[in-house]
């Protein structure tokens, strides 16, 4: 049963809605500043209140539907700093009461609300199971609800693993020195009534080899890569393109051997790594790259790293290089997360 | 849908076998390695599922609690936060890959993720419910874990799953009361 994309939007350092982050890719401008691209935010305000608060605003682009509804809220809960100071251990997972918040203020009754919270692949895995939910007839349509704050506590943690770029981040850059921390939200809405897009296929998969990395091999996503893919190509890639030296390589390697001459790009150098909301972003990236047939480079690499084999679309070209993209009609998008997690999905043009 | 119900008791008299598996396992959280400790116990009983949902009804708020107290400062600690994490050194002791989703939906994140698990069957076979429960409490530290087995060969009750809280949920399985 094919599932289809309907709508989407987003909030991100590069402004509300969808034409202010693909228009701020296009113009290669990036809003990471020591290492962090923030979304202006009045500092009194709790943080599940402003979750909540980009989730409405990209729900008010969403255009309303009747049916079964579903919702998964997609997050890392990267703010729960006020949340720590104000409840104590045995209280409630901080997810659920931002989703229950979310419904009551959007005025939403879905038949079925989870929270899903795989690390950086969390959009990846709210995506998995809204597909699966539209397979097995749970409901018509499902709102993935991926929302994300930076605070203190995911900002020193990721500096704690020295993760964190100085600057903005350059994926795929011998000088890469990290990535760039982000925040936001974005709404999928998916159905099986057909539309323009079809989201093709979803995997998931957790190597079991480390807590902060991937296999050497890039085991994990070579297996979600081909399953994906099912044995065809793909006309782009949005890579997870971190700008750390481990998930850059891994990427490059999996891409050498399953798609090198495919062209790659990412996002996070120009709005930071928005965690949970990150796999969401870059699918609303591949869904306005094939609608315009146009893609965004990663603006920030100057230099590609030696090492890496794969075909980095750069602001720069050097001699003999090209962006050959005659078309953009399938497009593979990759994550990676803590854990051994791994994901990849295929968004194609409906023709 | 085969139940286990499991308490570790901290501290434990050796490390658990096996544990050379896991790069520098002795830095594990308490719930991660409770994990670890749980499948040196059952492993000869168990064998590997098609995919895993994690369902700890308080997710990972023991370790980001410990995370703020360190200060924010320990990249160990930090690593634990993301409650996904808990469950790839039980994975790296397994030897296993595959799918998993970490769920939480307070105050039903157990019957939850046994609804979701329900409907996951038929495409990985077998599932695991997989959940850490307890922790400090007073002088103990000890966490229950609990795993629910479902696999698609069983006839199905086609009861529909009971949306129970967690507190309930695990009261009945310790006290061998829990049923499909």
């Amino acid at each position: 049963m094919p599932i289809y994309l309907q709508s989407y939007s987003c909030t991100t350092a590069a402004g509300r809605g969808t034409e202010a982050f693909f228009g701020g890719l296009l113009r290669g401008r990036s809003f990471v500043r020591d290492g962090v691209a923030r979304i202006p935010v009045e500092t009194n305000i709790a943080s599940s209140d402003v979750l909540v608060g980009w989730l409405t605003d990209c729900l008010s682009f969403i255009p309303p539907h009747s049916g079964r509804l579903g919702v998964i809220f997609s997050s890392t809960k990267g703010c729960i700093e006020d949340w720590i100071h104000s409840h104590s251990v045995n209280h409630s997972d901080p997810l659920t009461p931002v989703l229950d918040l979310f419904l009551r203020k959007s005025g939403l009754s879905p038949v079925r609300a989870s929270c899903v919270s795989t690390a950086c692949t969390s959009s990846h895995s709210a995506l998995y199971l809204a597909t699966r939910w539209l397979k097995g007839g749970v409901c018509d349509r499902v709102l993935i609800c991926a929302a994300d704050r930076m605070g203190r506590f995911v900002e020193r943690g990721f500096r704690s693993l020295q993760a964190v770029c100085l600057d903005s981040p350059i994926p795929f850059s011998e000088a890469r020195d990290g990535l760039g921390l982000g925040e936001g939200a974005a709404i999928v809405e998916l159905s099986c009534e057909p539309s323009a897009l079809e989201l093709e296929s979803v995997e998931i998969v957790t190597e079991g080899v480390s807590l902060t990395r991937p296999s050497p091999e890039g085991k994990g996503l070579k297996k979600v890569f081909s399953v994906a893919m099912a044995g065809r190509s793909a006309d782009l890639i949005i890579a997870h393109a971190t700008g750390t030296k481990t998930n850059d390589a891994i990427e490059d390697r999996v891409i050498q051997e399953l798609a090198p001459s495919t062209p790659v790009t990412g996002t996070k150098w120009c709005v930071g790594h928005t965690m949970g909301v990150s796999g969401a972003l870059d699918l609303i990236g591949a869904a306005e790259s094939i609608i315009h047939q146009e893609t965004f480079p990663i603006a920030t690499l100057l230099r590609k790293d030696p090492s890496i084999q794969s075909c980095i679309l750069t602001s720069i070209l050097t001699s003999g290089e090209t962006h050959n993209i005659s078309k953009i009609d399938r497009v593979l998008v990759s994550s990676l997360g803590f854990g051994g997690m791994n994901a990849a999905m295929v968004l194609r043009k409906n023709t | 849908v085969r139940v286990l119900y499991d308490r570790i008791k901290f501290p434990i008299e050796h490390p658990p076998e096996g544990a050379e598996k896991i790069d520098r396992w002795y830095q594990l959280d308490p719930p991660a390695l409770s994990l670890v400790e749980w499948w040196a116990r059952r492993h000869s009983e168990l064998t590997p599922p098609g995919g895993v949902i994690l369902a700890s009804p308080l997710g990972s708020n023991e370790s980001d609690f410990a995370f703020v107290k360190s200060g924010f400062l320990s990249p160990q600690k930090f690593v634990h936060t993301l409650s996904s994490v808990r469950a790839t050194p039980l994975f790296q002791m397994m030897g296993w890959s595959g799918p998993v989703l970490c769920l939480q939906r307070d105050p039903f994140t157990i019957s939850s993720a046994l609804l979701e698990a329900e409907l996951l069957t038929s495409e990985w076979k077998k599932v695991w419910v997989l959940g850490v429960d307890g922790g400090e409490n007073g002088e103990t530290v000890a966490y229950g874990i609990v795993l629910f087995e479902l696999t698609c060969e069983e006839k199905r009750s086609g009861k529909n799953i009971e949306m129970l809280n967690d507190r309930e949920l695990l009261k009945r399985v310790k006290e061998g009361q829990w049923n499909d």
